[in-house]
């Protein structure tokens, strides 16, 4: 029996990224795994879409339903990655990975990468499900701008997800959390109602959020005005995907300290 | 009787007082009615006044009632597994289908609890009033769709006896409920082929009971929906005490119980 050790970082990263999200996902079915990940998020949709049509009406549907297809993607974000590392506490891996000499940026970051391609998975099947069920019109020719509004989407969604990640090495139950943010998510950032309804200081919170920017950038594409029209808003969601990715990496280092100087890695 | 009642109330009580320890049950009745309420009250806001106050109002009210009920008849089956401790209670004289039930009445004193505290939330948040032109048909509605929602989770809590999927299945049940009964617009809006689907739901009548107490419909209105409702519930409670009697076999069978 030979070991081969692999130090091309790009297989390393790979590696990394396949394992931690076989690890989230290997103890369920594919039956379980297509109604988690899937259709948990497309229900979620269509419920939406369909009170959005009876709230605003069959002529003025598109940018709600643009709205609910994009906003799928937080599910990966939030039970996704945000649920990494209290996956690991459950499964007594915890201590292990923090007691790694790794690094902490090469312990957490590849864990977002196949977050990010399953995001836009979703966000395609919630397209789809807007075009077949709702006849959503989709402009020609845009489909380039639309993957790089998606990916981008997915991107800050995921590093959203780094920064709830970070409290699963404080609690025993991440839960709270996970829904007061997926909710945070479907309520504040513009996919199921006019942001100009909220109380001016929530309008601010709804700027903090990923995909408030997507949304708007999606409805205005939907509605056939370039990309170029609208760069400063793609510009702010690549920036708030970076500072979520460093502010994730900030409290990793923060909160892992406190945990370890606490004891809370193994309670469970 | 007076044993069963007995085994009820203990479990019911028990339940009521360990189930809202944990952080996900005080989300589902304190956190999700609050956040759901606010997320429909500004989804509605410029609606009639009859939409706001049946779907905004008692739909996030009813929407979290449900999420806690699913929660609790999937997810306690589910947490006794974990603990190790689902063969005891299986094997208690008291009789695990009478636990399971005082389970279910102490989380949906809880549920009652998130209608509330949704529907003071939402008119106060809005300063909105509740527009209900028969209470006393709304206030039967809402009875009955309490019971007929225990009856569901009863039926639920028989079908993941015997599932290891359990926490899987209860997390993709909750939209289909919302969409099919109703609970956040009303079923005109549903595409025609599931209007069936969504007769065979009970609480998918008692929200039709409750939207015609809002508008303020003729006694005789009622009563089909009244027949429905009630001949759904008691179709399902017989076929839960059925199932609770099957899944004994199955499991002495199988040897299930214990398998995570």
């Amino acid at each position: 029996m030979t070991l081969t050790l692999n130090f091309d970082p790009l297989a390393r990263l790979l590696r990394k990224a396949s394992l931690s999200y076989k690890a989230l996902f290997a103890a369920m079915s594919w039956k379980q795994y297509l109604m988690v990940n899937l259709g948990t998020p497309l229900l979620q949709m269509l419920c939406f879409s369909l009170l959005s049509r009876h709230v605003y009406g069959e002529q003025d549907l598109a940018p709600w339903l643009v709205g609910n297809a994009l906003v799928m993607t937080y599910f990966n974000a939030v039970f996704g990655v945000g649920s990494q590392l209290s996956a690991e506490r459950s499964s007594g891996t915890l201590i292990l990975l923090i007691a790694s000499p790794a690094s902490r940026m090469g312990i957490f970051l590849p864990r977002v990468l196949l977050h990010i391609l399953d995001g836009l998975l979703a966000v395609f099947l919630g397209f789809g499900a807007a075009l077949l069920c709702f006849g959503l019109s989709m402009p020609a020719g845009q489909g380039a701008a639309f993957l790089l509004v998606f990916t981008v989407a997915s991107l800050c969604a995921m590093s959203f997800g780094l920064i709830i990640a970070c409290f699963g090495l404080l609690t025993r139950d991440l839960n709270l959390i996970l829904n007061i943010s997926s909710m945070a998510m479907l309520g504040l950032t513009g996919a199921n109602f006019p942001l100009s309804r909220l109380p001016d200081w929530l309008q601010q919170v709804s700027r903090l959020l990923p995909l408030t920017r997507s949304i708007e950038l999606c409805r205005a594409l939907q509605q056939g005005q370039s990309l170029a029209a609208h760069w400063p808003l793609l510009l702010g969601e690549i920036a708030l995907a970076l500072v979520f990715m460093a502010a994730g990496l900030l409290l990793f280092g923060l909160i892992e300290r406190l945990a370890v100087k606490q004891g809370m890695l193994e309670l469970f | 009787m007076g044993t069963m009642i007995r085994v009820l109330a203990s479990s019911a009580i028990q339940q009521f007082r360990t189930s809202i320890g944990r952080p996900m049950f005080r989300f589902c009745v304190v956190a999700q009615p609050l956040i759901f309420g606010l997320l429909l009250g500004f989804i509605y806001l410029e609606s009639s006044p009859t939409d706001f106050t049946l779907y905004a109002v008692f739909g996030s009210g009813l929407s979290a009632f449900w999420s806690s009920i699913c929660f609790s008849s999937a997810s306690d089956i589910h947490r006794e597994r974990w603990y190790g401790t689902l063969e005891i209670i299986y094997a208690a004289p008291a009789g695990f289908s009478r636990i399971v039930l005082g389970k279910i009445l102490g989380n949906t004193l809880w549920g009652l609890f998130s209608v509330l505290l949704s529907l003071m939330v939402v008119l106060a948040g809005f300063g909105k009033t509740l527009v209900v032109a028969r209470p006393l048909w709304l206030l039967l509605g809402l009875t009955l769709l309490t019971i007929a929602l225990v009856a569901i989770a009863y039926l639920f809590a028989a079908l993941f006896t015997l599932s290891r999927s359990a926490r899987v299945l209860m997390n993709f049940m909750e939209y289909p409920v919302y969409i099919l009964c109703g609970m956040l617009f009303p079923q005109e809006a549903l595409p025609a082929f599931l209007l069936p689907l969504s007769a065979l739901l009970a609480p998918a009548w008692a929200i039709r009971i409750l939207r015609l107490a809002i508008l303020g419909a003729p006694n005789q209105a009622f009563l089909p929906l009244l027949g429905w409702l009630l001949a759904l519930t008691l179709a399902y409670i017989v076929l839960a005490l059925r199932m609770f009697s099957r899944i004994d076999q199955k499991c002495r069978v199988d040897a299930t119980l214990e398998v995570y």
